[in-house]
């Protein structure tokens, strides 16, 4: 089929060398470059193209825009199919599959559009006061009939297979809009010697412009001039979607469909543009007239008649009626009765600019003033109008009927930041308010009218936008455009009511019945009047919608249209692809990893990792058992009956000198740390100022002026931070220097009674004898090239040490040890035996440093018994912190043979009904290979009497009795570490 | 999306940086055992309408913390200052 | 140990980075300046994020009173002599690794990695955040850049680098 039903035979801005074929609910037929869908299915007679959101009423194309609320189709299949696209936006491409929406089973033949006959059964509130009224339960059940039945195009459930990208852009002046006015302001901000971004939602640049034929020179000119300009930048296919603080917006880009993309190029970008100043350049958006049966296929904008006929060489019909309040709508009607359509003319004014009335009789055109259209007939395509004036109603026949209500300039993006917009009763629109002073807004945008005032407002705040960025170069005047104008204020359109099926909100099927049954019910506010009748709230958010329904609101509680006042805008302008949003930071790469010197030798020998914060750690060997619950405890027993070696290079580690490091850790960590020996390591607390415990760690005096901190993996950022903060602001006066070091060093945790005989089989130039080297003692040497540092410390309370070495050589010295280890059995472990070892041993960890628990609740206040001065002090001896019901530490041991704890399980007394909170809860579990039971920690109420508790896991439906012991499950005297 | 002009490293996105809370708030001396003047230092707080006083870091550029006035209102930063006096 | 990830279009090269931080006591920076413009032989850059250099040795501002200096090769005599009165030196070259990137999409590839306007980035050191991970950002030419990055971060970066071709 070739496209010539409606085409006309020159024209338009179509490269009539490039057939595109494409399918619309699966059909074939074929358009132009150049066209969107829109125009290419007009061109192809179609004008039936989907199913009403409610009512399933048939619906045509309305517009040429952004704001079509009709003509919403379903692209591509599979995983690539995307619902709700506006065909109007929809750049036609070579094998574009596109789909009509909410039909079944198709388009012309609805079943659903019985709904229609029960329209007044459906009017706002209908389902809520109808299913909801009986129970919630009633609710429940209709609720998924109705959903199904109401609604528009369904996504896909697969995962996206596309490419998106993310990414930042700068630039001096951002422009808005490619209009008139905005290609003016680029201009005049480009010569000016900024930096200039020109951002325009379609795939051609001119706005309106492509709508007059008098303005082809002009633009084809404009665009040679700005393309050429090295400063100027224009991203078409773009929609600027929201405005944030600093002058930040947020774009969406499609990629071009003709570029040829490669594999891996992005579908979609999104850019987040800073810009020093911003022109808003977003023209205007003609207004329907609300009537009866104003929605049925072939009733559209009078623009986009003049934009399909000039841009697109379509002439959607031959025998058409224009209704209209607005002067800009004869343009329309001459350009129609240029090519041999047959015009009447229904103004709904009294009077119309008598030159423009004198010319379009001179063409042939029937003029009915103060006449509106009362009904449309038709119901798959229009097939006539009634009309009403002074003498009557008429009967005219006709295929399309065009219709402008005024201009609502674009505004919502100047609205974004809480700018209200002003309503102006001259033009008969809201307009930006007051905007930031490097803010400007051009053109259709601020409500004035022609293409002249655009151009001339465009170079102004181009200038301005410019001189904000401190460019301030001479600017030549803009070439000039002779063209037809229409000006001047137009009546103020107010909807007649009394009429039925008269749409207000196409998408969103909200009629002014609706708007007076909301009334009635007592949502009167615009914000209410939203939220009850859904109006404004579909895809396109009320674009065409909003004017109109404050304007009848306003008419039923007399009120004036600005006290009705707008609804709040909000980003974004147009649907956006969370996809897009997204870019590439989703799957393997949602947030970045981190990986340990040694990683690479996890994998290779059999470690299942685990993500731990962005940390990828070894979770178990699969030498040590065939899943988790088996490895840790074989690990486990294998620590405490020969060795294990552990991967801590994740620890936080940050360096400390300066000649008052002793005094600033003095008063850093709750416990001292001026009486430190050089060469010694101490465990350190460190508390919040508000008396809570922060983190823990040991701290390693290297030297009189340097210590080496360790923190949790989880808190080495927020722990660095803080001594940052605290030598910035609080004691600016101490010479310290703070730095992190964690990726400078890998670190490993050699644990286990024969841990001594391998680190002196390792390094050999190093005395490991109790003497030599104690518990909490330091070596210092070098391994290969790196330095290297081994503290003895214990974790899991056998005799351990920590070597640190230069990560680029932390493999090597992993491997070194695991070979000087191999005659002791040592073997590697991963970080469930790791915590499990320090639950038995009474270790708390981030479980019990939960960011509610105090030094006491732990156990460990007679730490600082004899102290003060340190972070924290005053308000840990608060009186609520002694409450005699705080919870505190406890051991917790299974006493049920063949149970186990969980943690996060409420802890209750024997006897007591299982309900609320308990006493306490259980914090960590681990089963006790020792004591072949399962052990746990706890933090339990202090007031609890008794030495059994029940631990309730209400997810499992578990209860079992545990028995209240010691936190240390072994070896309390620490002779293990010691010894 | 704040901007905020980090004086040593000009305007960057608020996601490089770590929000410190209330710089109105007065520390109490690190010896300073009263327990009230802690209680007003760490709860007790202004909320105000319009410019505030607030410490933030530039922690994933220089790292340093730094008194941000800003606007609750409006949002608009009307001064970034260092949290010490660097060349003293 | 460079690593080398060539494609049509991009040359990724991950090294070692070599690197000495000096910080300055507040209060003692007058006097710190010439003391270290003394032990690495040449003048220091004034602004954060400049960059001054030797031959085999860069020296960049990277706060008020932090230098890092990054020398050809790992150099253990670098600013050793600086009085403790004045500041304190830490020797940071293994904790890093440098992500040398060549290609004519670089600007880019930037754009997708750092909310950093490209045209201020040429001949300077760039502090800032990619993918919330801290990084230095240096670039010589229109194609010629590298990332100063942690190291437990750079195998995440570098295919992170790799996907913005």
């Amino acid at each position: 089929m070739t496209p010539t039903e409606k085409r006309l035979a020159s024209g338009g801005y179509l490269d009539r060398s490039q057939v595109l074929k494409f399918t619309f609910d699966g059909r074939q037929y074929a358009g132009f470059k150049g066209d969107t869908l829109a125009s290419a299915l007009l061109a192809s007679g179609v004008s039936l193209v989907g199913r009403s959101f409610k009512y399933h009423r048939p619906r045509g194309i309305l517009s040429a825009g952004a704001e079509e609320p009709n003509a919403l189709v379903t692209v591509g299949t599979g995983a690539r199919r995307e619902p709700n696209l506006p065909a109007t936006m929809l750049e036609l491409a070579p094998g574009l599959d596109a789909a009509s929406q909410n039909n079944w089973p198709s388009l012309r033949f609805d079943v659903q559009s019985v709904n229609s006959l029960f329209s007044p059964l459906l009017s706002s509130g209908f389902y809520y006061k109808t299913f909801m009224g009986p129970s919630r339960r009633a609710w429940m059940f209709y609720e998924y009939f109705i959903r199904r039945a109401a609604g528009l195009g369904k996504a896909t459930m697969m995962p996206d297979p596309d490419v998106y990208d993310s990414r930042d852009d700068f630039t001096d002046v951002a422009v808005v809009g490619g209009g008139a006015a905005g290609l003016s302001a680029a201009r005049a901000a480009a010569q000016a010697g900024a930096r200039v971004l020109l951002i325009e939602q379609d795939f051609e640049i001119g706005g309106r412009l492509l709508s007059e034929p008098a303005g082809a020179a002009w633009l084809q000119a404009m665009r040679t001039e700005l393309e050429s300009m090295p400063n100027l930048r224009i991203m078409r296919r773009t929609t600027a979607f929201g405005l944030y603080d600093g002058n930040t917006l947020a774009l969406i880009e499609d990629a071009d469909p003709f570029a040829g993309r490669d594999m891996g190029a992005a579908r979609k970008t999104f850019t987040l543009l800073h810009a020093q100043s911003i022109v808003f350049a977003t023209g205007a958006i003609e207004r329907p007239m609300v009537f009866a049966n104003n929605d049925r296929p072939g009733v559209m904008l009078n623009s986009a008649i003049r934009a399909y006929v000039n841009r697109y060489a379509v002439l959607p019909g031959r025998n058409i009626v224009i209704a209209t309040a607005d002067d800009s709508a004869y343009l329309t009607a001459f350009d129609l009765l240029a090519h041999g359509a047959r015009v009447t003319i229904a103004d709904a004014r009294p009077m119309a600019e008598p030159t423009l009335l004198t010319r379009a009789k001179q063409m042939g055109a029937e003029v009915h003033l103060a006449t509106n259209v009362a009904n449309v007939k038709g119901k798959y395509a229009v097939e006539g109008v009634v009309l009403a004036g002074k003498a009557g109603t008429t009967g005219v026949s006709c295929d399309l009927v065009g219709m402008s209500a005024g201009w609502s300039p674009v505004l919502h993006l100047t609205s974004h930041q809480g700018v209200k917009p002003v309503y102006r009763p001259d033009i008969d629109a809201f307009v930006p308010g007051p905007l930031p002073e490097t803010q400007f807004v051009a053109g259709a945008a601020t409500g004035s009218s022609g293409v002249s005032a655009a151009i001339a407002e465009g170079a102004t705040v181009g200038r301005a936008a410019a001189a904000v960025a401190g460019k301030v170069g001479t600017v030549a005047e803009a070439p000039a455009l002779e063209i037809e104008e229409t000006a001047g204020p137009t009546t103020v359109y107010k909807p007649i009511f009394g009429q039925r099926k008269a749409f207000v909100d196409f998408q969103m099927d909200v009629t002014l019945d609706d708007i007076q049954l909301a009334q009635r019910e007592g949502y009167e506010s615009v914000e209410h009047l939203k939220r009850y009748t859904t109006l404004g709230m579909g895809t396109d958010q009320g674009k065409t919608s909003n004017i109109n329904a404050l304007k009848a609101m306003a008419k039923l509680r007399g009120i004036s249209i600005p006290v009705a006042g707008t609804t709040t805008f909000r980003p974004p302008y147009t649907p956006v692809a969370i996809g897009a949003v997204a870019g590439r930071a989703r799957g393997h790469h949602f947030r970045p990893y981190r990986l340990t010197p040694i990683h690479d030798w996890h994998t290779a020998n059999g470690a299942q990792m685990l993500e731990v914060g962005l940390w990828m750690r070894p979770w178990f060997f699969e030498a040590s058992g065939k899943d988790v619950n088996a490895a840790y405890v074989n690990e486990m027993r294998h620590v405490r009956s020969a060795a294990g070696i552990m991967d801590i290079s994740t620890l936080g580690k940050i360096d400390i000198q300066g000649p008052d490091a002793a005094t600033f850790l003095d008063r850093v960590y709750a416990n001292g740390f001026a009486s430190l020996k050089v060469g010694r390591a101490r465990y350190g607390v460190m508390l919040r100022d508000d008396g809570i415990v922060f983190d823990d760690g040991t701290t390693t005096r290297l030297g009189p002026d340097r210590f080496f901190m360790t923190t949790s993996t989880a808190k080495a950022a927020d722990v660095l931070s803080w001594l940052e903060f605290l030598l910035d602001t609080a004691w600016p006066d101490l010479r310290v220097s703070v730095s992190s070091v964690s990726d400078e060093w890998a670190g490993m945790s050699v644990a286990g009674p024969e841990s001594g005989k391998i680190l002196a089989a390792a390094f050999p130039d190093i005395g490991f004898s109790n003497e030599a080297f104690p518990h909490m003692g330091l070596a210092e040497g070098a391994f290969r090239d790196s330095p290297l540092r081994i503290i003895r410390l214990s974790y899991s309370g056998e005799r351990a040490y920590e070597i640190y070495v230069g990560a680029s050589n932390g493999e090597a010295a992993w491997r070194h040890l695991i070979d000087a280890g191999a005659p002791y059995g040592l073997k590697p472990y991963g970080v469930e035996a790791l915590g499990a070892l320090r639950v038995e041993k009474g270790h708390v960890a981030g479980p019990e440093i939960d960011g509610r628990t105090t030094l006491s609740d732990l156990g460990m206040g007679r730490m600082v018994a004899k102290r003060s001065g340190y972070v924290g002090e005053a308000l840990s001896r608060r009186e609520a912190f002694t409450a005699a019901n705080r919870q505190r530490l406890v051991g917790l041991k299974c006493i049920e043979p063949g149970k186990r704890l969980r943690g996060g399980a409420l802890l209750f007394a024997p006897g007591e009904p299982l309900e609320g909170h308990g006493h306490g809860r259980m914090t960590s579990i681990t089963y006790s290979p020792e004591l072949d039971c399962y052990v746990g920690l706890g933090l339990l109420a202090a007031d609890f009497e008794g030495d059994e508790v029940i631990a309730s896991y209400p997810m499992k439906n578990e209860v079992v009795r545990a028995r209240v012991v010691s936190p240390v499950f072994l070896d309390p005297a620490g002779e293990r570490m010691h010894g | 999306m704040l901007r905020i002009d980090c004086p040593c490293c000009g305007v960057r996105d608020h996601s490089e940086f770590r929000y410190g809370g209330d710089a109105t708030a007065e520390r109490p001396a690190h010896d300073n055992p009263d327990l009230d003047a802690w209680y007003r230092y760490v709860y007790v707080r202004a909320n105000p309408k319009g410019l505030h006083r607030e410490f933030w870091q530039h922690v994933l550029g220089c790292r340093q913390w730094l008194v941000v006035e800003r606007d609750t209102v409006t949002h608009s930063i009307h001064s970034v200052n260092f949290s010490r006096r660097q060349r003293a | 140990m460079a690593e080398t990830l060539s494609t049509e279009r991009m040359v990724l090269k991950q090294l070692p980075c070599p690197l000495i931080q000096c910080d300055a006591w507040a209060g003692a920076l007058a006097a710190f300046e010439p003391a270290l413009a003394r032990e690495i032989g040449g003048p220091l850059p004034t602004q954060v994020g400049e960059i001054a250099g030797r031959d085999g040795l860069r020296v960049v501002r990277a706060g008020p009173r932090r230098f890092w200096i990054f020398p050809a090769e790992r150099a253990s005599a670098i600013a050793s002599g600086i009085p403790p009165e004045l500041g304190c030196r830490l020797d940071l070259s293994e904790g890093r690794i440098r992500i040398e990137v060549t290609s004519p999409d670089l600007r880019d590839v930037v754009s997708k990695c750092l909310a950093i306007d490209w045209e201020r980035t040429l001949g300077v050191a760039t502090f800032s955040s990619l993918h919330r991970i801290p990084v230095m950002f240096t670039r010589s030419s229109e194609r010629d850049g590298a990332f100063v990055v942690p190291r437990s971060f750079a195998r995440s970066i570098s295919e992170w680098l790799e996907g913005c071709q």
